[in-house]
């Protein structure tokens, strides 16, 4: 009876073909090109135009070249980029090795600390260091008469933006090695430094060059620190905003704009080949590291980790203290006046919820659009072009620095011509700028989440004449959701921090908080500056926790992820 | 598994009664091609699968079985040839269209749904009651002998029970035709042994026609009642397990199938057959047909003894190295003749008396019946 009707049922199911299945893929690549590639190709084609549009090939690169003042702002970039890397470098492999390779106490909270500052605008340490080191700060002498404001403030501080960076790539470099070579290596007689140099140093030099690679470029391309600490001391990043938004001269913006993109493209070209060779030593049959107890390097570590957290509490403690005096550093008294300016300015006022707006409409439109390109990048398109385009146009975003895809933005759709030019100066736009130039670690995740699945799913799916779309509805996208609650997080905390692209985007009506503190600091009102900043690491600390409650109580729902009943 | 009495509603279809038929193929490839470039992965095959039957395909990773099957399933689409199932051409529809159930190597459970969210995924998209969907999902687990496991998870029970739920996942709407890609190479030799003899069991009780991929030749041998042997693409022989053992068409299909010597053949003259020093005996001398390249015996049938004991002249030579097989014993024995190759011999334990050790000098031979001569392809 039942069987008789399942029969029946099944012959008479219509097999229609798939249009939204057919619609979805080369719909979600225009619209990620729209966002992406095609307002940075607007400006690397603005790059070769002089002003009246016409084609100048490489004149407006001379013009930089020889132009008084211009390409020394080059120079500097490159320079004290190079040393950020090496005092974060020398910095963040001991303290990686400390969290992975020993077993000294408190792992866990040095880890946490390592990783605080990726909560906190650029901006924030910036202000920590003014608080400690500036004209007035209490510590000014250590600098040995040297001044903050220039190339010593942007050496500082920037080490302490790309520290946490550094620290995660390194740790996970480290602890991705294989314990039997150090037995191995034990059992032909090698003592702990031979070991340390022969195993240690070579299973861990691809993360090594990743991670100065991803320093070096996230220092080189930074708006908020210079900004704030450069002082007279020009480099490209806030080069490319007086010329464009100070002298209107955007033919020099384009220029600076390439000379900012092609070091990040090498920069993540070289941490894609690293990462691609650290993958290819990691087997199937490695056995975890278990790390030995050395009792004089793992005091010296557990000292070396004390410390280093100890600073990055003090700055960031300074930039939280900087914000509760009443006028630094005349007036020293406590209270919150800095904070409620904040909240009493209309203009301020709206700042703040602006940028709530933002990182809400950005984790939104970034969630669900990753979830449908980790989807059908991972399982719904077999090789095809449509595949391998969306894959290679999610890729892009990493490799291009934020105030190069805002000033591309502004290219692409401030043309009069263009038919989107109506997106101009709406929040939308904001949010899809957004969206884009955080785009492809969430993507990433989600397509590694789903490749993890048997690969035979969406057949077995389609032989129960299942259709792709609810396979997608029924199995793929409630293996995701934990991935995607993390993935709505990273839009809306970097959403909240986010300065570079937006510089060039915002008006009156859509500034948000981020920008609101560069606007405070160049009209000198550095306590509100450092106010507003540590209200944006506040929001994002809370939207991360809010992050880590949904995870866990959507891991809770779905019991299929434990062993045990 | 438990084996359930109650009528089971699993195979709708009538079951063939007559010589009518099992004349006419359930399944019927012809001429299938498939390319990837300028690479042929299945080149011309064709094959008529009988209702109800169960087949294997045979053959060595990269042979192209894996494609075959996907191809009638309609995961993949032929460059040239025709697949006909149940009277009807279903090469050009897409595999939601097609009439078959599949299990799979990784057995590609949903891994947030239970085992009967599992074996019911295809039953909800039905327009049946929820009272009748439980049932027949009730009926499929009792079919697999997974009564007890109905809420637990994948993650949950062992990689044998997984594979259980993959096959009652593929009979739950009822499919006219099972495909098994290597269902069993991923478990643990004796649960694969043992899920082995239940398949094939549920496949009788069922009496779905089937087709098994594997590169497992007793897996084949053992459950199937027709093999099918590819090699690089081409289908090289098809027949029943006996048939294809005693009887391959080729030294290719021969090897697959067990180990076997070969020895090139020098010359034959009526039942005698001169290689490499050595000289076999026929047991009938060959007609009008071409003789083989090789002159081939498989290892059992070496006999050890003295010629009074063989009946014919044996062939003198020395133990090289042995192999204790428990009930068997294997030889590597070396012919006292110069150019002659190293045989491969299987002879019973001694019951008493000492076995042979290697540099021992034994006397062997192989009968006639077991001597066939083939070409090194088809």
């Amino acid at each position: 009876m039942v069987e008789a009707a399942t029969a029946a049922d099944r012959r008479s199911r219509p097999i229609m073909p798939d249009l939204t299945g057919a619609a979805l893929p080369p719909v979600l690549l225009l619209l990620l090109g729209i966002i992406t590639v095609l307002p940075i190709s607007a400006l690397l084609i603005r790059a070769f135009l002089a002003r009246d549009g016409g084609f100048v090939g490489l004149d407006n690169f001379i013009r930089y070249a020889t132009e008084p003042g211009l390409a020394v702002a080059a120079w500097n970039s490159a320079s004290l980029s190079a040393i950020s890397t090496v005092i974060v470098m020398a910095l963040a492999f001991p303290y990686a090795y400390a969290l992975v390779r020993t077993r000294i106490p408190g792992r866990g909270f040095f880890r946490l600390m390592a990783l605080l500052p990726l909560l906190a605008p650029s901006l924030l340490p910036a202000f920590g260091m003014v608080f400690l080191f500036g004209n007035q700060g209490w510590l000014k002498h250590w600098l040995l008469g040297e001044s903050l404001y220039g190339p010593v403030g942007i050496v500082m501080a920037s080490a302490f933006y790309a520290f946490p960076h550094a620290v995660l790539i390194l740790s996970a470099g480290l602890s991705a090695g294989d314990q039997r070579h150090y037995e191995a290596a034990r059992a032909l007689k090698a003592g702990p430094w031979r070991r340390f140099v022969t195993v240690t140093l070579p299973s861990c030099r691809y993360a090594a060059i990743s991670a100065a690679s991803i320093v070096y470029i996230l220092v080189f391309t930074d708006f908020g620190i210079p900004s704030v600490v450069g002082g007279s001391t020009n480099v490209l990043a806030t080069d490319i905003y007086k010329l464009v938004i100070g002298r209107f001269d955007f033919e020099m913006g384009a220029v600076v704009g390439v000379l900012l993109l092609v070091p990040a493209v090498i920069a993540y070209g070289i941490d894609w080949f690293a990462r691609r060779s650290q993958r290819s030593m990691i087997t199937g049959k490695s056995v975890p590291i278990e790390p030995e107890r050395l009792v004089w390097r793992d005091a010296a570590l557990f000292g070396f980790a004390a410390v280093v957290t100890c600073a990055i509490l003090a700055i960031l403690g300074m930039a939280i203290y900087g914000s509760l005096v009443r006028f630094w550093p005349y007036n020293l008294t406590l209270g919150l006046q800095n904070y409620e300016r904040l909240f009493t300015d209309d203009d301020e006022f709206r700042a703040l919820g602006n940028s709530l707006v933002l990182a809400a409409g950005t984790a939104l439109i970034g969630t669900t659009m990753v979830a449908l390109s980790g989807w059908l990048v991972a399982r719904r398109l077999g090789a095809s072009g449509v595949r391998n385009g969306l894959q290679a146009v999610a890729m892009v975003p990493v490799a291009v620095p934020g105030l190069v895809l805002g000033l591309g933005y502004v290219f692409f759709f401030n043309n009069p011509a263009n038919p989107l030019h109506g997106l101009q100066g709406t929040m939308l736009l904001i949010m899809l700028c957004t969206v884009a130039h955080f785009y492809t670690v969430p993507h990433l995740m989600a397509v590694n989440e789903l490749q993890r699945l048997d690969r035979e799913i969406d057949m077995a799916a389609q032989a129960l004449r299942v259709r792709p779309a609810g396979a997608a509805r029924r199995v793929y996208f409630p293996v995701l959701m934990p991935t995607l609650v993390d993935v709505a997080g990273y839009f809306f905390v970097n959403a909240m921090t986010t300065v570079s692209a937006l510089i060039f985007l915002f008006t009156a009506q859509t500034r948000v908080a981020a920008i609101a503190v560069i606007n405070l600091v160049e009209g000198s009102r550095i306590g509100q500056a450092a106010a507003f900043a540590v209200l944006i690491m506040a929001m994002s600390m809370v939207a991360t926790a809010v992050q880590m409650v949904l995870r866990g109580l959507v891991l809770r729902s779905q019991s299929w992820r434990r062993r045990t009943t | 598994m438990t084996v359930t009495t109650v009528a089971l509603s699993v195979d709708a279809k009538p079951q063939p009664s007559g010589a009518s038929a099992s004349a006419r193929p359930f399944l019927s490839l012809s001429g299938l091609t498939k390319r990837y470039g300028t690479a042929t992965v299945v080149q011309d095959a064709s094959l008529d699968v009988m209702r109800g039957e169960l087949l294997c395909i045979l053959g060595p990773s990269g042979c192209g079985k894996t494609t075959l099957l996907r191809l009638i399933a309609g995961f993949e689409t032929a460059d040239a040839g025709s697949i006909r199932q149940d009277g009807q051409e279903i090469s050009a529809n897409p595999p939601e269209a097609r009439d078959f159930g599949i299990v799979f190597q990784s057995y590609a459970l949903f891994p947030n749904r239970t085992v009967a969210g599992n074996v019911g995924f295809g039953l909800e998209i039905l327009p049946m009651s929820r009272a009748e969907r439980a049932t027949r999902i009730r009926e499929l687990l009792e079919l697999v002998g997974l009564e007890g496991h109905a809420q637990k998870y994948p993650s949950q029970i062992s990689g044998g029970q997984q594979q259980r739920v993959a096959l009652a996942r593929a009979l739950a709407l009822s499919p006219g035709l099972l495909l098994l890609d290597e269902p069993l190479s991923a478990l643990d030799a004796n649960v694969r042994a043992s899920l082995r003899d239940e398949l094939r069991a549920l496949q009788r009780r069922v009496g779905v026609t089937s087709i098994m991929v594997t590169h497992d030749q007793q897996e084949a041998l053992s459950i199937a009642d027709r093999v099918v042997v590819m090699n690089a693409g081409r289908i090289e022989q098809v027949g029943a397990p006996a048939e294809l053992y005693h009887r391959p068409a080729n030294l290719f299909v021969a090897r697959i199938l067990g180990e076997i010597n070969a020895l090139p053949v020098r010359s034959v003259s009526g039942t005698r057959v001169e290689s490499q020093g050595l000289s076999f005996v026929l047991a009938q001398p060959l007609g009008s047909e071409k003789p083989g390249t090789f002159v081939c015996f498989r290892p059992a049938a070496v006999m050890l003894g003295d010629e009074a004991e063989l009946g014919t002249p044996g062939i003198g030579a020395r133990v090289t190295a042995t192999a204790f097989l428990g009930d068997r014993l294997r030889l590597t024995l070396l012919p006292d003749e110069a150019d002659a190759p190293a045989i491969t011999a299987e002879v019973p334990f001694p019951r008493c008396g000492a076995p042979p050790e290697p540099g021992d000098h034994v006397t062997f031979a192989v009968a006639p019946s077991q001597l066939f001569l083939l070409d090194d392809h088809g």
